[in-house]
């Protein structure tokens, strides 16, 4: 009988001998660590942190791309890693400064994604993006730009590490507000709605603020093509905030205007740069806006004395109270470090110990930067008389010497200076 | 891979993570329970009528089954840790839950193909010498003498792994099923139908795939079908692939009458990204052809060979029928965006790690798998099917 379940008996026995073989290895396999905080081994907290590092940070790659690194901190992609696109590093990185030689110069090359996809993975128009950040899809912006070979790669116009040629660093430009709340521009809650109130928009756009700018605007070429945002580039900080990129580069401007071989030549206008203007010679020291000069009119109305000035005219010597109260409502387009701008603690450099015999000159040409710090009757509570001296001064001055002596006059006036008349 | 967004879609949703490995995982799973569900209609019901196919049904699982986790193993990419859900298992993972019912099942399945080839390894042993005999002999377990009594333990044991292999066939494919269905964020997947629907697809991959290897080696080799069988098949899987295809379209219609806001974008999926690959193919084209061929075969007294044909082709559609319906459930899910208001693109590319080569390849190696069985304990000649009609 047990013969005939001989078999059964040994497949099955060699199930349990499996079985308990497995049991005794998984005892002996088992890590000693695991489980000690959850489920994973702990010690490979320890292993992962001493394998080397194969993404190299962006210091890294500063260290010997210093020129680069500036340019792209600079830009609109200051904040993308140098890993992005060019890969982990190890290997370049190891082959420049390890002397063993044990990787190739092929191994050493680092990749740069240019192609399409690379830049479009972050760059391709999603609803789900939010709205600010930039965002194409590529048929309409090549449809735009009259871009007739569809292969075109990005970087035949943008560079990657210079991608809109901003003429201020990203970081230092301009706090924009948005128009969120009432007390963004009113110092309390209004008590009547905004629609109570005739003429009060809704929402706040350019031309609400802006008003004489975009009029202009409206009348110009460009405003057939592109809006506001399309040159003075705005990216969201916050809920409340973002900054404000105000764009007149030249680079900037060839994005749309210089003849490319992928580009269709009727419109926009197109022209061969530098050739256009000599040569590259004439920007490099001079003036990045060289666009400017000849063609604002042909995008709105830039003459400085139209520029719109939120703050009342008397401003310089009422903000200080306003300021006390409302520090953060100035702080939705002035960064903290402006008011040092002004607000100096320590002297000026221009405060040379000879200044003051140097700062007359200067007192004449701007005298209102001595105001910055220096009350309105500090020149006179020196001078003890009027600075800069009043019209008709020639004919009363008699009366300053008989008072005050000749002395207020030796204070900037050499001594012979009275026998030029006398 | 260029990736073509509609709508509204999250940035992460842009790639498609499941691939077609995850398509062919469960097509695999699905045709292994089939398979043996089929071989335990003999063992346990007694269908005498199935005996010509029921090893080749049992041996088929194995091989399905034996590669049922390559395709995730591919697409996972450290195939070397597969065995630490063993080491330091998790049973609150849903995932590795797969891995212990397919490991239980796995020993079901070979303790029923030893003992039914029990007596075919001793024949063996007996007729080869050398390393042969000796590997023979291993498998033996050292029992290298038949007995009638023993043959009896044997059906015993046949017919009580079998039995309980049924449930455990049901509950591998099942929670492959579950495991999609359970994904409540996915508004195409999650359903506790799911495993229902993945359980009677698979029944119905696994007989297709039996009735078209079955006629496709038996042509080949130019001998008679055991036509009894093959009927008895054509007719069971007429009647599976209505009960699979109904429950799938009364989801749809379910979801489609209870008119959330979930089928506001299934609707769009369904006539759109799906329009061709589940509407027009797998419904229309894969599902209404083998049903109203398998009507007629099953309702008709009609030309043997004709009838054996549409069978054969009927049994061809419906592999491909499954195929699709995994590549809609898995992936159409996938295509949905989880703001229910857009859609990404996904199609392999040919030469990828997870392409249409290397999916190609791991559903080849089973078939590879079976014919060199074949060649060592053949399927069908010791079983009277080489008499004629």
């Amino acid at each position: 009988m047990f013969k005939d379940k001989s078999h059964i008996v040994r497949i099955f026995s060699i199930i349990v001998v499996l079985g308990v073989i497995g049991f005794i290895a998984r005892q002996i396999a088992l890590p000693e660590n695991f489980g000690l905080h959850g489920h994973y081994r702990w010690e490979a907290n320890n292993q992962n942190r001493a394998l080397p590092i194969i993404n190299q940070n962006s210091n890294t790659c500063k260290s010997c791309h210093e020129g680069i690194y500036q340019l792209h901190g600079k830009d609109a992609h200051y904040n993308v890693p140098c890993v992005d696109c060019h890969g982990a590093g190890n290997l370049h990185v190891t082959y420049h400064k390890d002397s063993l030689g044990t990787i190739t110069k092929e191994q050493a090359v680092m990749p740069r994604e240019f192609k399409l996809e690379g830049c479009l993975f972050c760059h391709r128009k999603l609803k789900a993006r939010p709205s600010d950040f930039p965002q194409i899809d590529q048929d309409e912006h090549y449809k735009f730009l009259n871009v007739t070979n569809k292969g075109t790669k990005c970087i035949e116009c943008h560079s990657p590490h210079e991608p809109v040629f901003l003429l201020t660093e990203v970081k230092q430009s301009r706090i924009h507000p948005i128009v969120y709340k009432c007390t963004e521009c009113h110092n309390k809650k209004p008590e009547k709605s905004f629609k109570e109130v005739a003429d009060h928009p809704a929402i706040f756009e350019c031309k609400d603020c802006h008003s004489s700018v975009v009029k202009s605007f409206e009348v110009r070429p460009h405003h057939k093509y592109i809006d506001c945002r399309t040159c003075h580039l705005y990216h969201k900080e916050n809920e409340t905030t973002g900054r404000i990129y105000k764009n007149g580069n030249v680079k900037f401007c060839l994005l749309c205007h210089e003849k490319k071989s992928f580009k269709d030549e009727k419109y926009p206008p197109k022209i061969d740069w530098p050739s256009h203007i000599g040569n590259l010679n004439i920007i490099e020291k001079s003036d990045e806006k060289i666009c400017l000069k000849c063609h604002a009119d042909q995008i709105h109305d830039m003459n400085q004395n139209t520029k719109e000035d939120p703050h009342p005219k008397n401003w310089t010597r009422e903000h200080k109270s306003f300021t006390k109260d409302n520090s953060q409502l100035c702080q939705k387009c002035h960064t903290t470090n402006q008011c040092s701008s002004c607000h100096l603690k320590t002297k000026p450099v221009s405060h040379v110990p000879s200044w003051s015999k140097l700062h007359p000159e200067s007192a004449a040409q701007n005298k209102s930067s001595c105001e910055f710090c220096h009350k309105q009757n500090s020149c006179a509570n020196c001078h003890k008389v009027e600075i800069p001296h009043p019209k008709g001064f020639e004919e009363t001055h008699k009366d300053v010497v008989s008072q005050k002596g000749k002395d207020v006059c030796a204070k900037c006036h050499k001594e012979d200076f009275c026998k030029q008349c006398h | 891979m260029e990736h073509i967004a509609e709508g509204f879609v999250f940035p992460n949703e842009l790639h498609i993570t499941w691939t077609v490995m995850i398509v062919l995982y469960p097509y695999i799973t699905g045709m292994v329970a089939g398979a043996f569900i089929v071989s335990s209609f003999y063992h346990v019901f007694g269908m005498e009528k199935l005996k010509s196919i029921a090893k080749f049904a049992l041996v088929s699982s194995l091989a399905f089954l034996l590669f049922a986790t390559v395709p995730l193993l591919n697409h996972l990419g450290s195939p070397m840790r597969a065995m630490n859900i063993m080491l330091t298992p998790n049973f609150s993972s849903a995932m590795s839950g797969f891995g212990f019912v397919y490991t239980f099942y796995l020993l079901i399945v070979v303790l029923e193909v030893w003992f039914c080839y029990r007596e075919e390894i001793i024949d063996k042993y007996n007729s080869s010498r050398g390393i042969m005999k000796k590997l023979y002999y291993i498998l033996t377990m050292g029992v290298t003498v038949k007995s009638d009594k023993a043959k009896e333990f044997d059906k015993k044991l046949i017919i009580f792994l079998a039995g309980f292999g049924i449930p455990v066939a049901c509950i591998l494919h099942g929670y492959v099923g579950f495991l999609f269905g359970s994904i409540k964020a996915n508004l195409w997947w999650s359903t506790p139908l799911m495993f229902i629907i993945f359980i009677f697809s698979a029944i119905v991959s696994g007989l297709s795939v039996l009735i078209f290897l079955y006629q496709f080696v038996h042509w080949l080799r130019k001998k008679p079908v055991d036509q009894e069988c093959l009927n008895l098949m054509g007719k069971w899987l007429w009647g599976f692939m209505i009960i699979a295809v109904v429950l799938e379209l009364m989801e749809v219609l379910s979801i489609a009458y209870e008119n959330t806001e979930r089928w506001t974008i299934l609707r769009e999926l369904i006539d759109g990204k799906l329009l061709v690959s589940y509407v027009y193919l797998q419904i229309g084209v894969f599902s209404v052809i083998p049903f109203l061929l398998l009507c007629v075969t099953s309702l008709f007294k009609f030309d043997t060979r004709i009838k054996n044909f549409m069978i054969w082709l009927s049994s061809g559609m419906l592999l491909i029928q499954v195929l699709l319906m995994r590549w809609n459930v898995v992936i159409g899910g996938q295509l949905v965006s989880k703001s229910m208001r857009g859609f990404t693109e996904y199609f392999p590319g040919l030469f990828d790690k997870e392409g249409l080569i290397v999916s190609v390849l791991i559903i080849a190696i089973p078939f590879i798998l079976l014919r060199q069985f074949d060649k060592i304990f053949p399927f069908f000649e010791k079983h009277g099917l080489l008499k004629k009609n």
